[in-house]
């Protein structure tokens, strides 16, 4: 209602209301009195911090004592690393991250050529063709593992950038990491049948180790702390592919103007356990094949942009240099820098449907600088193991199946 | 026995616990729904302020996108509505562009350069959002037209005798750039980072130097006299095409966040033409800004005088 005299006349209450609601806020304006007192050398202090002050408590290193003392399963911590808090950074590359540069980024990293787009002759040598009735057991492990498996569980939402809006029906399946996995175990163990006991019996397999290996580099620590899904290993070490002083004509990238670090996160120096899922002491120490699962929910670039072809292969390739760094770290002690003999190690990488084969050979941990020993990477690129594998009018259904994943598993096996 | 002493102590129990709850009385109080109380709401607008959502930053500066929380118009202080029409859409996160371009000041010193990485669309704005790197550290930064992966951009704070020849996506003090230059992204106090022309597709224009100020022509006409050692990124902002593409549906401008309009509001028909207007005076910005005395607001706070019973 509109406030009139008449108003006014007849409610007083009302009109000291309105009065109060446009005079409560007070505009004040600020003396010099803090500035003039400053300069006279008194200290000043904010009143409302003054009141609202607790004394300390006492909690914090009760609870980071808690924190030091988790339990590490499928693992065993080879000692507290010594690392030095304050000299040096620290910088991390998690199982989840993938390097920002991709592959030159890794062999800058890591001091490696890449020697060839192909995978070393003496494993090319071992891709033979192979018979009718294995690749029919070949096939029926992708149909066992992509298509019958049991498990029903979300698969991650769809999203169709051109119509953001809209919300697809939610699908049930088989997880990535559940096809990856079942396909890699079926595919060892028909490789182990094909080969028989005398290579079978040097071998043995670990699920889900967990890998933690810390060089220096320069200015700077680099932390690798990575999970293998599945590590074969074996008694025997793999011979050495190439000569260690091999003079070939391959350069280590220049990244200018970026740093081989960009990109890698700061470590959280909690924890800074060095990790290796085997004992030293155990005949079958020697690192063969390592089989590691990419996830394309899980491996994020930290800008969330889409992760390249390249930046996966770099990922195989900074896995390996981590498991054959640990590796060269149990047998020569923790301070080896070139070593005795080089360390090979195989990769293969996928997503249960995109495969990744590639060779890695250590020479040197010394990693600093790009000239002297380096460390040498075969890499083929991805191959498709089929186009479709999925119940089609309910009939359950293969197309495009290649044969080559199965011959390059058979060929990594054979190699010793 | 024990069994059914051992139930009637748990029923006991529970029917106390039902007749005198354990919260105190204050809380028990209902609220009364009859009463008006006063409510002072902002304005949407003042100090930028829009009310369409909130970022939620971290403490260092980071490539990671952040989590927003959608606001629907709504103060979050007193969670009235605020802005009209603005509610649902799709849900972006944010991409913390890095407004201060920094670089060297020394003058023997080359400028700094840095590397485009990638170029893409974010949702939170209009015009494109390049991420960059350079020595160890990756950061957004607002596209330019012509910028593409691959670009070395430079970055220096001096400002030289002569004018710099600067190139697109380039980021240099007003001072050093030549008249008739295209920026966007201008500093209006030296080393606050660039807050001026962020929209797609716009530019201002260097006009000329006065003293140790330079002027500039934003793109809507009017002219801001600012400090030569304000940085300013050279070229056209991305996205041109955005200010003349229209939304297309009523569904197309809900995923952008706005609600329907109520259809009351029609456009003049300019039959007798444009009122023309003198251009405004050149603003100066960061001169005579600190002398106005500071004040302070009091709230008196006496309760019964701010609500109204029914």
């Amino acid at each position: 209602m509109k406030f009139t005299q008449l108003l006014y006349k007849q409610h007083i209450g009302k009109a000291k209301r309105y009065v109060w609601q446009h005079q409560r806020e007070r505009k004040i304006v600020v003396s010099k009195a803090e500035e003039i007192l400053k300069s006279m050398n008194f200290l000043v202090q904010d009143a409302t911090e003054f009141i609202s002050r607790k004394p300390k408590t006492e909690f914090v290193s009760s609870q980071s004592a808690l924190h030091n003392n988790k339990m590490i399963e499928n693992s065993i911590a080879l000692k507290e690393s010594t690392l030095d808090v304050n000299s040096k950074n620290y910088l991390v590359f998690e199982d989840y991250n993938v390097l920002q540069e991709g592959v030159p980024q890794a062999l800058l990293l890591t001091k490696t050529v890449k020697l060839n787009d192909k995978l070393p002759e003496k494993i090319q040598k071992l891709i033979t063709d192979i018979p009718k009735n294995i690749n029919n057991l070949s096939k029926r492990s992708v149909y066992t593992s992509m298509i019958y498996d049991a498990q029903q569980v979300k698969l991650p939402k769809l999203k169709d950038p051109d119509r953001p809006a809209w919300v697809f029906p939610r699908m049930y399946g088989i997880t990535s990491t559940r096809k990856m996995q079942n396909l890699s175990k079926k595919f060892l163990q028909l490789c182990e049948s094909l080969c028989g006991l005398n290579d079978a019996q040097y071998k043995s397999v670990i699920h889900d180790g967990l890998l933690s290996a810390c060089i220096g580099k320069e200015d700077n620590f680099l932390k690798f702390s990575l999970k293998i899904d599945i590590m074969m290993t074996s008694s025997i070490p793999l011979v050495p592919i190439a000569d260690v002083n091999i003079d070939n004509n391959f350069d280590i990238p220049d990244l200018y103007p970026l740093h081989y670090s960009i990109g890698l996160s700061k470590l959280d120096i909690g924890n800074s356990k060095l990790l290796y899922p085997i004992t030293m002491d155990s005949p079958l120490m020697n690192v063969h094949t390592i089989f590691i699962n990419h996830n394309p929910e899980e491996v994020k670039n930290l800008t969330e942009l889409p992760v390249t072809e390249d930046q996966i292969h770099a990922r195989s390739m900074i896995k390996s240099f981590g498991a054959a760094a640990s590796c060269a770290q149990q047998k020569f002690g923790l301070s080896v820098k070139e070593l005795p003999e080089p360390i090979v190690i195989q990769c293969i990488q996928s997503d249960g449907q995109n495969f990744h084969f590639s060779v890695y050979q250590l020479n040197t941990l010394d990693i600093d600088g790009k000239e002297g020993i380096k460390n040498f990477w075969w890499s083929e690129p991805s191959i498709k193991l089929y186009e479709e594998a999925l119940y089609k009018n309910g009939q359950p259904c293969l197309e495009g199946y290649n044969t080559d994943v199965f011959k390059r598993y058979l060929a990594f096996y054979k190699n010793k | 026995m024990s069994a059914m002493s051992l139930i009637g102590c748990a029923f006991a129990r529970q029917i106390v616990e039902v007749c005198s709850k354990a919260a105190s009385v204050s809380v028990q109080l209902q609220p009364k729904r009859s009463q008006w109380n006063l409510v002072k709401k902002p304005k949407p607008g003042e100090k930028g302020k829009s009310y369409r959502r909130i970022v939620h930053f971290q403490d260092n500066y980071t490539v990671e996108p952040l989590n927003v929380t959608n606001l629907a118009g709504r103060d979050p202080v007193t969670g009235r509505v605020v802005a009209k029409g603005i509610g649902g859409g799709i849900k972006h996160k944010y991409h913390w562009i890095q407004w201060i371009r920094d670089g060297p000041i020394d003058l023997n010193v080359p400028p700094k350069e840095d590397k485009v990485l990638a170029v893409f669309k974010d949702g939170c704005r209009t015009s494109f959002v390049a991420l960059v790197g350079g020595d160890n550290e990756l950061r957004y930064i607002l596209a330019t037209e012509n910028m593409k992966v691959g670009d070395i951009i430079r970055t220096h704070r001096g400002i030289p005798v002569n004018h710099v020849r600067a190139f697109e996506g380039d980021a240099y003090p007003l001072g050093a750039l030549p008249k008739g230059t295209i920026v966007n992204c201008i500093e209006k106090y030296p080393g606050k980072g660039g807050a001026l022309i962020h929209a797609a597709g716009t530019c201002g224009m260097i006009m000329k130097s006065d003293g140790d100020r330079v002027i500039v022509k934003m793109p809507s006409k009017k002219e801001f006299s600012l400090h030569q050692t304000c940085m300013a990124t050279v070229g056209r902002l991305s996205n041109v095409l955005h200010g003349s593409t229209p939304i297309g549906s009523a569904q197309k401008n809900r995923e952008l966040g706005n609600r329907p309009r109520s259809g009351l509001w029609q456009r003049k028909s300019g039959k007798h033409g444009r009122k023309l207007k003198a251009p405004t005076p050149v603003r100066k910005i960061g001169v005579g800004e600190s002398n106005a005395p500071k004040t302070e607001i009091l709230l008196l706070n006496h309760r019964p005088l701010n609500t109204v019973k029914a």
